[in-house]
């Protein structure tokens, strides 16, 4: 008899090393395709930027309010041992883009800012430190301004915002910007140390006041940083600025940190996405694998009961009991996570092939691995080892293994809520991670419905890869590129709609964004605008919708008339509709509003907020705004829909190929599929569907271990009985069947359990998205599956073994 | 009269941890129905194996053993649980009742693996239970009852489908001797109601209310007090 329970309890130590190794091997792979997934996201997406972020305060009144203490630059270095370099700024002062008056903005920056960012010169120099602390008044130009003429370097260049004459030492290169605004590119850097608010305020004050401008602060008496974090040491440095500037988290201010592109905001929507993600599928195998090892060593106490008795008996106390049990315990835990890692090195070629992310199984990922098993593992047998140390000596001599009518079982009921918790654990982690799955799904897919998923954007080559608003032929370099070496080709509106002719798509529609300022007739307040020029076509392409009015319309060409956004409406006009009024456009030709968008929520994702600050405009009707109809057609770019059924994809190569057929004089446009970084996000969120299913199947097989367990010790303690049901006519099936029952009566409330506990955890980490109808009966199905599946795979088994028990031998025992 | 069992060169080994164990050799035996006989022997002599091929609980290593016109070594696991189901009723010496189910749930079992409907299994299990003096604790579980009343409910269990032939093994041997009489009756009556029984007993009180007592010791029948089988 203590042969078999030897037996017995060998085959529970190998359940519980597997479960243990599954567990550490799945939290290895966790935090390493954390870490490698964060790494080659970073790689992908991050620019000249690298993986520097901002960090700025957000006001709960004032979106922008940059006010960290200037004196607070001084000590933060120190406080951020992970940060590679930190550049401070100030918010700079107003820029201003009239027709007949252009003022750069002033940005005063730390000397280490350039290399912080990454910014490049293409013509002399930036700053030096000892500039900046001698307070020379030096200056280095963004691209824009030297190439318009404004600034020229080495000579001197008078600021009428700031009263200063700046001694220029060199220009940036073109700076790669959204698309939208030129800004970054018309900004010229002073030194910090030459930065005084209050004096340029009042400077600045008497400028505009002389240019019947409204009188606004122009410069903030404040700074936000920009980090430059250690290699692979990002996350590290977001959270010791967060600490090192923790006293302006208050409740009024909040700490911002951001990256500096789309990309990156990508990445971090992403990044958000997959830690959430992952770390709920380790959990869930890990809450399954502590579940089933905390039952199998209860299932040892109890068949090795007789065994403690005898110790109890001569001499052992009970605290000896705990503690041999607990050392099991911590030897097993050890020994699983050895085998786990073993595991794991050996199966990443596989893992990393079948997935196509590289798993960094590095000492720091596989410590937090162990940090987290072993002291949940001492937890989890800290009940096992009181159970054993309290078993009453002379019960357990007495009735150890003996089956007796009417007696429970010890610790029955105990082991059957474990089995079930472990499968709702199980349930849970399939649920959320099919959850988050189809709410991720969903999100991409309203995005893109919102936007139009079938959109194929035109844009020449030079205002893609090195930003907008630069001359076409300051860019070339002959011999460079076949792009250099060829023009630009010129889109003009009649171009939009040969080319959906001729390349067969839905709709085209034309556009061109430039930066300008709108005012009302009888005020002097300007208001910095998106002037989108475009045909009519582009609202529906875009998916806009009007709050009030009209969209343009094809006979409003030429004609003053324009569309607003809807902040802009709001922050000119207030609340009172403002269709029929007239605002001025960059030029004192009044344009009367003939409609204003409707505002759409904005998501991480939403990538075209800078609608809500635009005015539209009919393309033609630029040339009646001297200063837009000098930049016509210069950074103009071209919307192609699609036909329903065609994939974009399909029709970015038609549209290349009638440009190399049909221009080949000219540098051949980027054509390129509008929503590459949301395809993107849709291409990892199917990866992290693939780990989160992998870690599903592990859960579900994880938690059928336990049921297996339970269902093997039922089978043993019921042997009896089951040979009193075969000899009393049940057969095989009906043996069979019971048992199955048996473990399904385990499993769906598991399923239940696990159901209902996965709805908080959904909200928890997909809170915007709201969870329909439709996504919860998916996921109820899934419950129930991944319920029955551990059923099935840990239940038949045992149902088989109990339907093949002899009933002779029960009773001969 | 009809034999209903019929044993011939009956021999069973099992496989020991040294050497095999010869629970039976060579057995021949024949037992008609309606008979009621005893079997008595040593502890280990194998009259509980004797019993389990009878019922075909177990089979033999070798021989032949027909119950009811069925040789049973040469049925399959399906036909052997039919045959179970409805021409044998066990009776147990631990009385082997299931501890989570009522006295009715329990003697309901055999009639539930027949397919019996629930409305009719109640109610013959509780005429059964009836006839053993325990109808008023039908909702009871057994824990609650003593031995005695716990083999009665065993036999009122093993009667309930109406069996031809009843198996039991030491039925009396946890029970008291009031108990143990009023078991015995209740077997008599079921013998006098045509059904075949086979007792397997140390005692002789029980031995002594059979028609036939066979004495096995060592694996081998030593005495017959009723008539041998023709070989």
């Amino acid at each position: 008899m203590y042969r078999v329970a030897r037996r017995k309890s060998s085959g529970r130590t190998s359940l519980i090393l597997a479960c243990l190794a599954a567990a550490s091997c799945i939290m290895a792979f966790v935090f390493g395709v954390e870490r490698g997934f964060e790494m080659e996201l970073a790689a992908t997406v991050s620019q000249a930027a690298g993986d520097v972020f901002n960090v700025s305060l957000s006001g709960k009144y004032e979106p922008n309010w940059n006010l960290f203490d200037v004196e607070e630059m001084a000590t933060i270095r120190d406080r951020v041992p992970s940060a590679e370099d930190i550049a401070a700024y100030s918010k700079g002062t107003l820029g201003i883009d009239l027709p007949d008056l252009f003022v750069p903005s002033i940005r005063f920056v730390t000397s280490n800012y350039f290399s912080v960012r990454g910014l490049k010169t293409n013509l002399g120099r930036t700053f030096t430190s000892l500039e900046e602390e001698r307070k020379l008044p030096v200056a280095v130009a963004g691209a824009s301004l030297v190439e318009s003429g404004l600034v020229k370097v080495g000579e001197v260049y008078h600021c009428p915002m700031t009263g200063m004459d700046y001694h220029v030492v060199g220009s940036l290169a073109l700076q790669q910007t959204n698309g939208t605004f030129d800004f970054e590119n018309r900004i010229l850097y002073v030194p910090l140390s030459l930065f005084d608010p209050v004096q340029i305020n009042d400077t600045a004050a008497s400028f505009l006041r002389a240019n019947r401008i409204s009188e606004r602060d122009v410069a903030y008496p404040g700074v936000a940083f920009w980090v430059r974090p250690k290699p692979g040491l990002v996350e590290e440095a977001m959270a010791e600025i967060e600490t090192a500037l923790s006293a302006y988290n208050d409740d009024q201010r909040k700490i911002y940190i951001s990256f500096s592109d789309i990309a990156q905001l990508v990445y971090g929507t992403v990044k958000e996405h997959s830690t959430g993600g992952l770390v709920a599928a380790g959990l869930a195998v890990l809450g399954v694998a502590v579940m089933n090892s905390t039952n199998l060593l209860l299932l040892d106490v109890v068949s090795l009961r007789k065994k403690i008795g005898i110790k109890r008996c001569i001499g052992a106390a009970r605290i000896d009991i705990a503690v041999e049990v607990l050392g099991r315990t911590v030897a097993l835990t050890l020994s699983g996570i050895a085998l786990g890692l073993g595991l794991a090195f050996s199966v990443r070629g596989l893992f990393e092939k079948w997935f196509g992310e590289a798993v960094l199984l590095s000492p720091g990922s596989i410590l937090k691995a162990v940090a987290v098993i072993v002291p949940v593992m001492v937890l989890a047998g800290l009940y096992p080892a009181i159970v054993s140390s309290r078993i009453s000596p002379i019960q357990a001599v007495r009735d150890a293994f003996a089956w007796r009518p009417g007696k429970k079982h010890l610790k029955a009921d105990v082991r059957s809520a474990l089995a079930v918790a472990a499968v709702a654990i199980g349930v849970t982690g399939v649920v959320v991670m099919m959850g988050i799955s189809y709410l991720t799904q969903e999100k991409v897919a309203s995005y893109l419905k919102s936007v139009g998923e079938r959109l194929v954007l035109v844009e020449n080559e030079h205002l893609a890869s090195q930003g907008v608003g630069r001359a076409p032929e300051a860019v070339s370099k002959p011999g460079s590129s076949a792009s250099d070496s060829h023009p630009p080709l010129p889109m003009d509106p009649s171009l939009a709609d040969n080319l959906a002719k001729a390349v067969g798509a839905y709709r085209a529609a034309w556009f061109q964004e430039i930066a300008s300022t709108v005012a009302l007739p009888d005020s002097n307040q300007v208001h910095a605008v998106s002037v989108v020029a475009c045909s009519p076509s582009f609202a529906s392409l875009r998916r806009f919708e009007v709050a009030s009015g009209r969209f343009l319309l094809h006979q409003d060409d030429r004609t003053p008339v324009c569309v607003l956004g809807h902040r802009l409406a709001a922050s000119i006009f207030g609340e009172e509709d403002c269709v029929g009024k007239t605002l001025h456009i960059g030029s004192p030709v009044p344009f009367t509003v003939v409609g204003v968008l409707k505002p759409r929520p904005q998501g991480v994702l939403d990538l075209s907020f800078y609608r809500e600050d635009s005015v539209f405009i009919p393309p033609l009707s630029m040339l009646s705004v001297p200063d837009l109809a000098s930049r016509f057609c210069e950074n103009s770019k071209i919307l192609l829909e699609a036909r329903e059924g065609e994939k974009p994809e399909a029709l970015v190569e038609k549209t290349k190929q009638h440009f190399a057929e049909e221009y080949p004089l000219f540098a051949p446009p980027r054509v390129d599929k509008y929503l590459r970084y949301v395809e993107r996000m849709d291409e990892i969120r199917a990866k992290l569907t693939k780990v989160f299913g992998l870690t599903g199947i592990l859960a579900i097989a994880l938690s059928a271990i336990g049921v297996f367990a339970i269902m093997m010790a039922r089978v043993t303690e019921k042997a009896r009985e089951i040979g009193i049901r075969r000899a009393v006519g049940a057969s095989k099936r009906n043996i069979m069947e019971l048992y199955l029952r048996e473990a399904l009566g385990i499993c769906l409330p598991g399923s239940v359990i696990g159901l209902v506990a996965s709805c908080p955890i959904l909200r928890l980490l997909e809170p915007l998205v709201p969870i329909t109808f439709d996504t919860m009966s998916r996921l109820a199905v899934w419950a129930v599956a991944a319920g029955t599946a551990s059923a099935a795979l840990g239940g038949l088994h045992p149902a088989r073994t109990a339907a093949r028990t002899p009933p002779a031998e029960v009773f001969r025992a | 009269m009809v034999s209903l069992i019929e044993l011939e060169n009956l021999s069973k080994v099992y496989e020991g941890e040294s050497e095999p164990v010869h629970a039976l050799r060579s057995v021949s035996l024949t037992i008609s129905e309606g008979d009621y006989v005893a079997v008595t022997g040593p502890s280990g002599s194998g009259k509980s194996t004797l019993l389990n091929i009878i019922g075909g609980l177990d089979t033999p290593s070798s021989g032949k053993c027909v119950v009811a016109g069925r040789n049973l070594p040469a049925l399959g696991d399906y036909e052997l649980t039919r045959f179970r189901r409805t021409f044998v009723g066990f009776v147990f010496q631990a009385f082997n009742l299931i501890s989570d189910m009522t006295l009715v749930d329990n003697v309901a079992l055999p009639l539930y693996y027949a397919g019996v409907t629930k409305r009719e299994r109640t109610e013959r299990a509780v005429q059964a239970l009836q006839s053993v003096g325990l109808a008023k604790r039908a909702r009871a579980y057994p824990s609650s009852l003593s031995g005695g009343e716990q083999q009665r409910v065993a036999i009122a269990r093993a009667i309930v489908h109406n069996p031809k032939l009843l198996l039991a093994d030491e039925p009396t041997g946890n029970v008291d001797s009031a108990t143990q009489d009023r078991i015995l009756g209740i077997f008599d009556s079921i013998n006098t109601s045509g059904r075949t029984i086979v007792v397997v007993t140390h005692n002789p009180v029980v031995a002594e209310k059979a028609r036939r007592v066979v004495q096995i010791i060592d694996g081998v029948i030593a005495s017959c007090s009723g008539p041998l089988p023709s070989l």
